[in-house]
């Protein structure tokens, strides 16, 4: 019963105090329990949280964004106690769809002033708020927008320190000051120099990301702070310029976005991610979004912070379809290249933003991405993942380096760089714990290339970094999980399938510490709370010189699991861990050579990585040339930001 | 008419004692959330030597310093500040940002002594100054860019020093050592120190020749001749630490203190020869600013990370906590 033999093992593994078990990637041969493949068909930890996945049948657009707005307006009872829970508190995003919805109007109207009395006085609340009162304005009282008005002459407003909070900041004040022509705003400026500013730093924003790509790319917890804006702008800009700036940017990001869509999941690199969604791409906030515009996935509104998906959902902009065709044609793999920002370094560095290199595989049935590695953007970063297209929980594997030092913080905050742990750690407070799944390492490159990736480390530490170790990710929702003698580590979900090749020793356990770590509480709601139990083996390996290759494939390109095994178990990798290096065959018959840092080679070729904005077939985008040509079969779809025009055209 | 005399004398330092204004700048409380209620921040001020506190201004801002213009009897402030700079000319009571999105996380103003209107800030993406007070900013990294020094290290700029004699002449601390400016910041040149995160930078009252240097991670460097050679303070292996601030006692540039990440009050008697550290009372040993009265030198305020703001007596031999513990302060200062 070799099934039970594995079982075993996890299970024993996962009781604290026993003696971990290691598996020397070396040394196989002498562990007489991996004698043959060991194989365990995993059953699902936990059931599906059925009460909250609501498929979408064959919904139009329109029955989306009713069925969304009517859920939020019915299903959330305002609350003013102290004691109430989180989702039933004031919250602006509750109160539009009310008023939208001319539900509890009356309850709606008196959280807004509750709101408003007692301001948070930042980027959130400012957006937030005239989103509010202009979508809900027709069913707010005559004056009430006197109300909001002087509410912003008196609350003075934090302009936040990321991208999107400048975002959301000016799209705040350029609402409000194109509302109501005051003569001293809380920032002591007036309508016409508030204005001003706002357009100006948006214009900025929009040129640099179309010039040179965003900062703060492809995140699917931080991606709906950037649709959100850009909707109120569209929908309220009174300039028709503005508006149409607006209107290009969100086709911009949802292409972005559609480029790397796999029935609702964000796939590929991301630039920042909290750890409880880069184990479980089910619960990212884009998701939400994913669903209103494209369809293709579950209704899940109460994942957390889904509800800022109610402001896109009153407004009528809409995705064209060429953008939703790229984002659910799954019909043949591609390969897609992009090019992103690194944040603004502020010291420390050579550069003031690099470029990030993002390569991303995407199939039917699962997704490879990876950008290069290194500390491109602090404390969240995901460097790869393979994500697979399935409705089981914790449908990823990855590898990473938890991390943490005071450089990597000062590279990016200008706050003195070992005091501000403290902070950083009591709001991010995984950042200063080794079992974190979010992490930017500087020590960590990646070689990827179509479904094969070499992930390499070289952990090696000063005294002011931690830790001296990688992690990898592997979900106990696999359908099958099997630990070969030839090194390889294959696992199976629905369709979709992967190897991993450990090239150091390593110990592989059941993982009592991400449960913890990742909070408990999956939902704004108090619905969905993550599993109590472990819902990973965690592989773990201290050598210096270390990574890992990674091979993911699917029934459609291998006809089956067992037939995958059979092809990659002749493959073989040759790890130099003195040169750090890599040479591998992987089972399409590419020659890959991968050598930390930087040098790669593909059938004897150089790799430089040196990619446009967009490249695959669905998107092109060179850089600094402020156009996006969106391609679908025979059509093509431009988006030229230097004159801020469209264009959709028949390809001859 | 003696009597007389010195009793105008004692009137007038017992006047303006009672006004001497301390300010602290609450930088963020350590408990801050994004996006939350969080406890007030920004200008916090005492004309009772410490016993009570008022709050000034802005209460959600990230803030890093406060410059009361000189000579404004205390009415023009300008507050250093993640958005940008804020200006009030009554005291404090109402601020406008006097800059844009290009300004951002300022972390220190300088005024100009000869010309009150031309100002200089401190950012992580380097200097910028203005020449109507404030209303508009220029960027001036001729010299420091990454792109002519090859780090991003050269533009995050720390402290500011105008030259006494000549305002133009400017020395700026970076993440990359000290750079000098002899046309009011147009141009720049390394100056001393590559390498060095400098974040700390003094000069004596008395002789303008003396300079001390604190780093982000190499402790202190001292200059009596004016910036040309500079002798690393080694003691107690001190060349490993963090130092956040450094500053003369106003009217014995023997006596020096410094501070920074753990270190307690740090003590010169003797011109940076010899050193002694003194934490009695201090319940944070983490200084990040210090303000010496000048009248009365054994005064002595310093702002702490996470810990607040603690009092001096004695010439820094021992503290007494006055408030806002939690608070990381960034700066500390008396004024009008």
């Amino acid at each position: 019963m070799i099934s039970n033999d594995i079982a075993r093992f996890s299970i024993e593994a996962a009781q604290p105090g026993t003696n971990m078990k290691s598996y020397d990637a070396n040394d196989r041969g002498k562990m007489s329990c991996m004698k043959q493949l060991l194989m365990l068909a995993l059953v699902l930890v936990f059931a599906y949280p059925a009460a909250y996945a609501q498929t979408d049948g064959h919904l139009s657009f329109e029955q989306r964004r009713q069925q969304i707005l009517q859920f939020y307006a019915d299903s959330v009872n305002i609350s003013f106690s102290p004691s109430a829970p989180d989702y039933s508190r004031p919250n602006f995003n509750i109160i539009v769809a009310k008023l939208a919805a001319g539900k509890d109007v009356p309850t709606a109207i008196r959280a807004m002033d509750t709101l408003m009395a007692n301001p948070v006085g930042n980027m959130f609340y400012i957006y937030e708020l005239m989103g509010t009162y202009l979508f809900g304005r027709k069913s707010l009282p005559p004056g009430f927008g006197d109300k909001v008005r002087d509410n912003l002459e008196k609350t003075t407003i934090y302009r936040g320190d990321t991208e999107n909070h400048f975002l959301q900041y000016y799209t705040g004040w350029y609402l409000a000051a194109q509302e109501w022509n005051v003569p001293r705003w809380s920032n002591g400026k007036t309508s016409e120099e508030t204005l001003k500013d706002a357009q100006d730093y948006l214009d900025h924003w929009i040129k640099l990301t179309t010039s040179l790509g965003q900062g703060e790319f492809n995140s699917p917890t931080y991606f709906i702070t950037y649709i959100d804006p850009l909707i109120l702008l569209y929908q309220f800009a009174k300039d028709p310029l503005m508006k149409k700036k607006a209107e290009m940017m969100l086709e911009y990001m949802f292409a972005d976005y559609g480029v790397e869509y796999l029935d609702g999941f964000y796939c590929g690199a991301h630039s920042r991610d909290y750890p409880y969604i880069a184990v479980n791409p089910h619960v990212a906030q884009s998701r939400i979004f994913g669903y209103l515009y494209f369809g293709h996935t579950e209704f899940r509104p109460r994942i957390r912070e889904a509800i800022s998906v109610i402001f896109p959902a009153l407004s009528s902009f809409k995705v064209p379809p060429i953008i939703r065709d790229v984002a659910t044609d799954r019909s043949q793999p591609y390969v897609s290249k992009q090019r992103k920002r690194v944040r603004f370094i502020i010291r420390y560095g050579p550069e003031r933003t690099p470029p990030v290199y993002k390569y991303t595989y995407m199939t039917k049935y699962y997704c490879l991405g990876s950008m290069q590695g290194g500390i491109l953007q602090p404390i969240q970063e995901h460097v790869w993942d393979v994500t697979f297209a399935s409705r089981r929980p914790y449908n990823t594997v990855f590898a990473l380096n938890p991390y943490r030092s005071p450089k990597e913080l000062g590279l990016f905050f200008p706050e003195e760089p070992l005091p501000i742990y403290g902070f950083v750690a009591h709001s991010h407070g995984y950042y200063g714990d080794v079992d974190k799944w979010s992490s930017s390492s500087p020590h960590e490159r990646t070689f990827q290339h179509l479904n094969t990736i070499i992930d390499l480390y070289d952990l090696n530490l000063n005294p002011t970094e931690r830790w001296h170790q990688i992690d990898a990710f592997f979900p106990l929702t696999l359908n099958q999980f099997i630990v070969s003698e030839s090194g390889w580590i294959f696992g199976r979900m629905d369709s979709a399938f992967f190897a991993y090749y450990p090239l150091q020793k390593y110990r592989l356990e059941k993982d009592t510490d991400s449960v913890q770590l990742l909070g408990g509480d999956e939902g704004s709601f108090g619905i969905g709370k993550l599993d109590e139990h472990p819902i990973d083996l965690r592989l773990k390996s201290f050598e210096t010189a270390n990574g890992c290759v990674l091979q993911a494939g699917s029934v459609d390109e291998y006809g089956s699991f067992d037939n995958f095994m059979r092809l990659v178990e002749k493959t073989k990798v040759t790890f130099d861990s003195k040169k750090i290096s890599v040479t591998y065959k992987t089972i399409n018959g590419d020659r890959l050579y991968f050598r930390y840092p930087g040098d790669r080679m593909l059938n004897g070729k150089k790799v430089v990585l040196d990619y446009p904005l967009f490249d695959s077939k669905f998107l092109h985008s060179a850089v600094n040339s402020r156009v996006l040509k969106i391609t679908y079969k025979n059509m093509v779809r431009t988006l030229d930001f230097n004159n801020f025009t469209v264009s959709q055209d028949v390809i001859q | 008419m003696i009597k007389r005399a010195l009793l105008a004398v004692l009137l007038c330092s017992s006047m303006s004692f009672a006004q001497q204004r301390v300010y602290a700048v609450v930088h963020l409380y350590q408990t801050m959330v994004v996006g939350g209620h969080n406890p007030a921040a920004g200008i916090f001020y005492t004309t009772d030597g410490g016993s009570n506190w008022e709050h000034l201004g802005w209460s959600n801002i990230i803030a890093y310093s406060l410059t009361v213009d000189p000579g404004s009897n205390g009415k023009i402030m300008y507050l250093a500040a993640g958005n940008g700079v804020l200006k009030s000319t009554d005291g404090g009571e109402d601020w406008r940002i006097m800059t844009n999105w290009r300004e951002t996380e300022i972390s220190k103003l300088v005024i100009d002594p000869a010309n009150h209107n031309v100002l200089y800030i401190a950012t992580p993406y380097g200097v910028f100054k203005s020449t109507d007070a404030g209303w508009h900013w220029a960027k001036k990294n001729n010299g420091i860019s990454p792109t002519q020094t090859g780090t991003t290290s050269s533009t995050f700029i720390g402290p500011i020093l105008l030259g006494k004699k000549n305002p133009n002449h400017l020395l700026i601390g970076t993440e990359n050592g000290i750079y000098r400016s002899t046309n009011g910041g147009d141009s720049w040149k390394m100056f001393a120190l590559k390498g060095w995160g400098v974040r700390a930078l003094a000069r004596s009252e008395q002789h303008q020749n003396e300079f001390i240097a604190g780093t982000e991670n190499g402790g202190m460097f001292i200059s009596h001749d004016g910036g040309k050679k500079w002798d690393h303070v080694t003691q107690n292996r001190m060349d490993t630490l963090a130092v956040y601030d450094v500053t003369f006692s106003p009217n014995d540039d023997k006596i020096i203190y410094a501070g920074g990440y753990g270190t307690g009050m740090l003590k010169s008697a003797d011109g940076g020869r010899t050193w002694t550290s003194y934490a009695d009372g201090l319940d944070c040993t983490t200084i990040h600013s210090i303000a010496v009265d000048p009248q009365n030198t054994d005064n002595i305020y310093i702002g702490t990370i996470p810990g607040g703001v603690y009092k001096s007596t004695d010439g820094g031999k021992s503290w007494k906590y006055l408030l806002l513990n939690g608070a990381q302060i960034w700066s500390v200062s008396i004024g009008e």
